[in-house]
C-alpha cells in the first residue's frame, strides 16, 4: 500500500528572542489508507506543532522549515500553497482539541457547517450536497435532534456535543485522512470514552485514515493500530500497537510505560525534565534521562531502524527483552 | 528596572515622545533664557506687528508685535504648570475616593460612584466651560475646573482596579491577618494598581492640555496678555488669511506636546502594564 | 432576559442621574457673583426694575426652592425661557438638536467608513509599514486640537482655494424643513442645488469632527482583528481550508465589530464634546454652539437645559449601545 502521508526529515524552528529554538529535528511519520496512527508524547514534544505544520497553521512569519517534506496525497503541504489549501478540509480534515474556541462564538452552528460545506464538499451530479447530508451526518454522530443542532449558537452546545459536531464536520468533505489533535482533552472523563469509540468507528466505517495526538497511552491503546513516540522534535519509536504495549524498544517508551498506574506495581516516573528546544542536548535528545546512555549518546544521534518488521526506533542502546509483560 | 528600560529605549515612538517631552520641560524652564525676547510677553511694539517668520522673529510677530517664538516657549510654562496641577489635583480627589469606594462594598461606594457617574454623564469639556465661565477667567480658575471635573475619571478607573484587587489572594490574607484597612490599602493595593494610574496619566496630561488650550480659545482662560496657546489660536482668528504663520507655531505646540505625552504613556503602558498591551 | 433587567437598570438610574447634573448647575449657575436680575435686566436697568425681575424669575427665594420649583418645570416639560434668545429652551434646542445630529451621524459615518477598513488592514498587516505609518498617523489625530486644525481647514479650503464655504450650514433658503437634517430634507425635495450647498457646507466641520473619532475606531478596529485572527476559531477555520477571504471579511470582521461596538459609547462622547467647539468654529447652529454661547452669556437655563438634553442623550446612546451589543453577541450581555 502506498503511504497517503510521508513526512521525512522534516525539521522546523521558530524564532524566539532567544533565538531558534528547534521544535522538530528530522521527523519522520507515515499514514497508510485506512490506518489510525497515534502520535505520542509529552506536552511540548513537538507533535501539536507536527499536526499544525500540516493544517498551515503555524504562527506565519515565525516559523522557520529547516529541511524535509510533508506530502499528502501527492501534495507538498509545505511548499505548494495553492495546492495545500485546495487539500485543506477536503482531503485531511481536522478535529481539534478545544472544540467550543474552535466555532466562532457569533454564527449558529449551521451557519458555519454550510460555509464548510460550500467550500470543501465534493460535488455530486454538479451539485453541492444540502442540509439533508449535514443532518444524516450529524445523526451518524449520535446527536439528538440534529435539526434544532443547526440552528443553536456554539455555547448552547455541550462541551461533548460540540466535538460530535466537530467530528461530523471533519467527515462531511470525506476525507482521506483525520488530524485530531488531543480530541479529548477539553472533555469530561465520561464522554472522553464515547468520542474516542466513535471517532475510530466511523473512520473505520468509511475507511478514512486518522492521525490522532495524545499524550494519554490509554486513549492511543484504545483506538490506534501503530503508534509514534515523539521525544523533544524528535522520532524515538515507530511500532504497531500490540508489540508497542508489549516490547517496546526505546528506554523512553519503556519508561513512559512504567510511569502508567498498574495493578501490583508502583509507577515508576523518569527523572528530570524535557530539554529546552532552544539548546537541545547533543546526539539523543534523550541522553541527559537516560540511564542506558553512553558516550556515544551524547555525540551521535541514533538513526531510525527497523528492527522486526514494522518497528522502528533511534536509539544506540535499545532495550532487547522486555521482563514483565503488560496487561492494560 | 534595568530591562525595562532597555525596553523602552528600543520602542522608537515612546523615545520619541520621552524626548518632546525633554524639549517641552528644556523650553519651559529655561524660557527667559532661550527666548529671544523675553519682554515680549508683556511688551508690545506696533510699529512691527503682523510680520511673517524672519530670521529676527523665528515663527513671525503676533497683534501687538510681539515675538511669537518667545511667546511660545513662555506658554509652554503655563501649560506645563497648568496640566500638571490640575492633573495632580485630580488624582488627588479621585484616587483616594476610587480606593475607599473600591475597598468598602457598601452604600457608600455606591453614592461614590454614583457622583461620580453623572459628572462623566456629560462631555468634561461642557462642565469645564460652565466651571471656568462662573468663576472668571484666570489660569487659577481654570485648574481648578479642570480639577473638578477630571477626578470622576480617576474615582472610576481606581474603583475598577481596587475592586479586582479586592478578591486577590494576596489582599484576602492580609486582611485575614488582621492588618488595618488603612495598612491594606496603602501597602497592599496601591502599589499593585500604580501601573495603569501611572500610564493614564501621562495620557491625562495630554487630554487636559488639550482641554486647557480649549477653554483658552473660547476666552476662557488667562487673561492677555498672557501667552496661552490656546488663546493665543483665538486671537489669531481675526487676521486670517493673511496672517497664516500666527496660529502655526501654537498650533504645533500644542500638537506635539499632546504627541509626546501620549506616545510616552503608550511607551510606559508597554514595560508597565502587560495586561493592557498597547493598543496601537 | 439578562439585557431587559439592564435596561431597567439603566432607565431607573436615568433620573437620579439628570437630577444630579441639574444639582450641579443649578449650583454653579448660583454660586455666581454676578446677580441674575441684574443680567436680565440689563446694566442700565434702575434698581425697581431689577426688584421685578428677580421677582418674575423668583431669584428672590430661597435656593432650595428655586432648585424644587426649577425641577418641577422640567417635569412638566418646561425648561424655561432663555434669557437672551427669548424664547422657551424646549424650542432652542428642539431647533438645535438635527444640526447636531446632522453633523455627528456624518462624523461618524466618515469615521466608520474610514476608520473600519485601515483598522482591519492593519490588524491584518500587523507591524507592515503601513501598520507604523498609520499608527503614527491615529496618535497624531488624538494630538491635534481640533479648534487649530478646524481653522487650518478654512485657511486652506474656504480662504487660499475657495473648495468650500467658511461657516454656517446652508446659502440660500433652506428646504422644507421634514426631518430637521438638511442633507435629509434636500433629497426629499428633489433640490440637488440646495443638497450640495448643505453637503459643502458640512464637510469641512464633519471632517474635524470626525479625525480623533477614525483615529480611535482604527485603533479599536484593529486590536479586535489582532485579537480574533490569533484565536483557535480561525485557525480551525484555516486549518479546514476555508478560503482567507470568508475567514476575513465575514468570520473575523463581525468578531472585531463586536468588540468596536462595545466602545461606540465612548466615540460618541469624544464626538459630543467634539462638536460643542467644532460648531463654535464653524459657526454650525447646533448644540454645542447653543451651549458655549449660553455659557458665555450666562444663560443658566440655557445651560441647564443643554446639560439636561445632553445627559438624556448620553444615556440613551449607551443604552442603544448595550442593546445593539446584546443584539449582535449571542452570548448575550455580560
Amino acid at each position: 500500500m502506498t503511504t497517503l502521508l510521508d513526512i521525512q526529515k522534516l525539521s522546523l524552528s521558530f524564532r524566539t528572542e532567544k533565538g531558534p529554538a528547534r521544535v522538530l529535528d528530522m521527523v519522520d511519520l507515515a499514514v497508510k489508507p485506512g490506518e489510525i496512527v497515534g502520535l505520542v508524547g509529552e506536552s511540548g514534544c513537538g507533535k501539536t506543532t507536527l499536526a499544525r505544520a500540516i493544517l498551515g497553521t503555524l504562527p506565519e512569519g515565525l516559523t522557520e522549515i529547516g529541511s524535509g517534506h510533508i506530502r499528502l496525497d501527492g501534495v507538498d503541504m509545505l511548499r505548494d500553497g495553492k495546492a495545500a489549501e485546495r487539500v485543506r478540509g477536503s482531503t485531511v480534515t481536522f478535529v481539534p482539541q478545544d472544540p467550543f474556541a474552535s466555532f466562532n462564538p457569533l454564527f449558529r452552528v449551521g451557519t458555519q457547517i454550510r460555509d464548510l460545506m460550500r467550500w470543501k464538499a465534493p460535488r455530486e451530479g454538479g451539485k453541492r450536497p444540502g442540509d439533508d447530508a449535514i443532518i444524516a451526518m450529524l445523526d451518524a454522530v449520535q446527536l439528538p435532534q440534529p435539526k434544532a443542532i443547526l440552528a443553536k449558537y456554539p455555547h448552547e452546545l455541550s462541551g461533548g456535543q460540540r466535538q460530535r459536531v466537530m467530528i461530523a464536520m471533519a467527515l462531511l468533505p470525506q476525507p482521506r485522512l483525520i488530524i485530531a489533535d488531543e480530541p479529548t482533552t477539553a472533555l469530561d472523563v465520561t464522554v472522553q470514552a464515547q468520542i474516542l469509540g466513535l471517532l475510530r468507528r466511523l473512520a473505520v466505517e468509511r475507511g478514512v485514515s486518522v492521525l490522532f495526538t495524545t499524550h494519554d497511552l490509554g486513549a492511543a491503546w484504545e483506538i490506534c493500530d501503530r503508534i509514534v513516540v515523539m521525544y523533544a522534535g524528535q522520532t524515538a519509536e515507530i511500532a504497531p500497537r500490540d508489540e508497542f504495549f508489549a516490547a517496546p524498544r526505546h528506554p523512553y517508551t519503556s519508561m513512559l510505560l512504567d510511569s502508567l498506574p498498574e495493578p501490583g506495581r508502583n509507577p515508576v516516573g523518569i527523572p528530570g525534565g524535557v530539554p529546552s528546544p532552544l539548546s537541545p542536548p547533543a546526539g539523543c535528545r534523550f541522553n541527559p534521562r537516560c540511564p542506558r546512555a553512553s558516550d556515544i549518546c551524547n555525540k551521535t544521534r541514533p538513526e531510525l531502524t527497523e528492527g522486526e518488521a514494522g518497528h522502528l526506533v533511534a536509539c544506540h542502546h535499545p532495550v532487547t527483552a522486555k521482563a514483565p509483560a503488560l496487561h492494560v | 528596572m534595568i530591562a525595562l528600560l532597555k525596553r523602552f529605549a528600543r520602542d522608537r515612538a515612546a523615545l520619541l515622545g520621552a524626548s518632546l517631552l525633554a524639549l517641552l520641560v528644556i523650553a519651559a524652564i529655561f524660557a527667559p533664557l532661550l527666548a529671544p525676547y523675553p519682554n515680549d510677553v508683556v511688551d508690545f511694539h506696533i510699529q512691527r506687528r503682523l510680520l511673517p517668520p524672519t530670521a529676527e522673529a523665528l515663527f513671525g510677530t503676533d497683534r501687538m508685535g510681539s515675538d511669537i517664538f518667545s511667546r511660545i516657549l513662555f506658554g509652554a510654562r503655563i501649560t506645563l504648570t497648568l496640566a500638571a496641577i490640575a492633573v495632580g489635583s485630580a488624582l488627588v480627589i479621585g484616587v483616594p475616593i476610587g480606593l475607599i469606594a473600591g475597598y468598602y462594598q457598601s452604600w457608600i461606594s455606591d453614592a461614590l460612584m454614583r457622583v461620580a457617574e453623572i459628572f462623566l454623564a456629560v462631555p468634561q469639556i461642557v462642565l469645564a466651560i460652565a466651571i471656568a465661565q462662573t468663576l472668571g477667567p484666570s489660569i487659577e480658575n481654570v485648574i481648578l475646573a479642570l480639577s473638578l471635573t477630571y477626578w470622576p475619571f480617576w474615582a472610576r478607573l481606581v474603583y475598577a482596579e481596587t475592586r479586582s484587587m479586592r478578591n486577590e489572594v494576596f489582599v484576602e490574607s492580609a486582611v485575614a491577618l488582621g492588618a488595618s484597612p488603612w495598612r491594606v490599602i496603602v501597602l497592599h493595593i496601591l502599589p499593585n494598581i500604580a501601573s495603569p494610574i501611572i500610564v493614564r496619566t501621562s495620557i491625562g496630561m495630554g487630554a487636559t492640555i488639550l482641554t486647557a488650550a480649549t477653554l483658552g480659545f473660547l476666552g476662557l482662560g488667562a487673561p492677555p496678555p498672557t501667552p496661552e496657546w490656546g488663546r493665543m489660536i483665538a486671537e489669531s482668528r481675526e487676521y486670517l488669511p493673511e496672517a497664516w504663520w500666527y496660529a502655526l507655531a501654537p498650533g504645533i505646540a500644542i500638537f506635539l506636546t499632546v504627541l509626546g505625552f501620549n506616545l510616552f504613556g503608550d511607551g510606559l503602558r508597554d514595560i508597565l502594564d502587560p495586561r493592557t498591551r498597547r493598543s496601537l | 432576559m439578562n439585557w431587559l433587567s439592564m435596561v431597567a437598570n439603566r432607565l431607573i438610574w436615568f433620573v437620579p442621574t439628570l437630577l444630579g447634573l441639574l444639582a450641579i448647575v443649578f449650583t454653579l449657575s448660583r454660586v455666581v457673583p454676578i446677580d441674575p436680575a441684574v443680567l436680565v435686566a440689563g446694566e442700565n436697568a434702575s434698581r425697581e426694575q431689577v426688584q421685578q425681575v428677580r421677582e418674575r424669575f423668583g431669584f428672590d427665594k430661597p435656593l432650595p426652592v428655586q432648585f424644587f420649583n426649577y425641577v418641577r418645570d422640567v417635569a412638566e416639560g418646561n425648561l424655561g425661557t432663555s434669557l437672551f434668545t427669548q424664547q422657551p429652551i424646549v424650542d432652542d434646542l428642539a431647533t438645535r438638536l438635527p444640526a447636531t445630529l446632522e453633523l455627528t451621524v456624518v462624523a461618524v459615518l466618515i469615521a466608520a467608513l474610514i476608520g473600519i477598513p485601515l483598522g482591519v488592514f492593519c490588524g491584518l498587516n500587523r507591524n507592515s509599514w503601513m501598520d507604523h505609518v498609520l499608527r503614527v498617523v491615529t496618535v497624531s489625530c488624538l494630538a491635534v486640537a481640533s479648534f487649530w486644525f478646524a481653522m487650518q481647514l478654512q485657511f486652506l479650503f474656504s480662504m487660499k482655494l475657495g473648495w468650500l464655504p467658511l461657516s454656517g450650514r446652508i446659502e440660500g433658503f433652506p428646504p422644507e424643513t421634514v426631518t430637521g437634517l438638511m442633507v435629509v430634507d434636500a433629497l426629499i425635495a428633489g433640490d440637488t442645488e440646495i443638497l450640495g450647498s448643505a453637503l459643502r457646507h458640512i464637510a469641512l466641520p464633519a471632517l474635524t469632527l470626525a479625525l480623533p473619532a477614525a483615529a480611535t475606531v482604527v485603533r479599536f478596529t484593529r486590536n479586535g482583528v489582532i485579537g480574533v485572527i490569533n484565536s483557535p476559531s480561525v485557525a480551525y477555520q484555516t486549518a479546514m481550508g476555508f478560503p482567507r477571504r470568508v475567514i476575513v471579511w465575514k468570520y473575523v470582521l463581525r468578531m472585531a465589530l463586536t468588540a468596536t461596538v462595545t466602545q461606540l459609547g465612548l466615540i460618541f462622547g469624544i464626538l459630543l464634546a467634539g462638536a460643542v467647539v467644532v460648531e463654535t468654529v464653524f459657526d454650525w447652529p447646533g448644540l454645542g454652539a447653543y451651549a458655549v454661547r449660553s455659557i458665555l452669556q450666562s444663560d443658566y437655563n440655557a445651560v441647564m437645559g443643554f446639560t439636561l438634553c445632553t445627559g438624556a442623550l448620553f444615556v440613551l446612546i449607551n443604552l442603544i449601545v448595550d442593546m445593539l451589543q446584546a443584539a449582535i453577541d449571542p452570548r448575550g450581555a455580560a
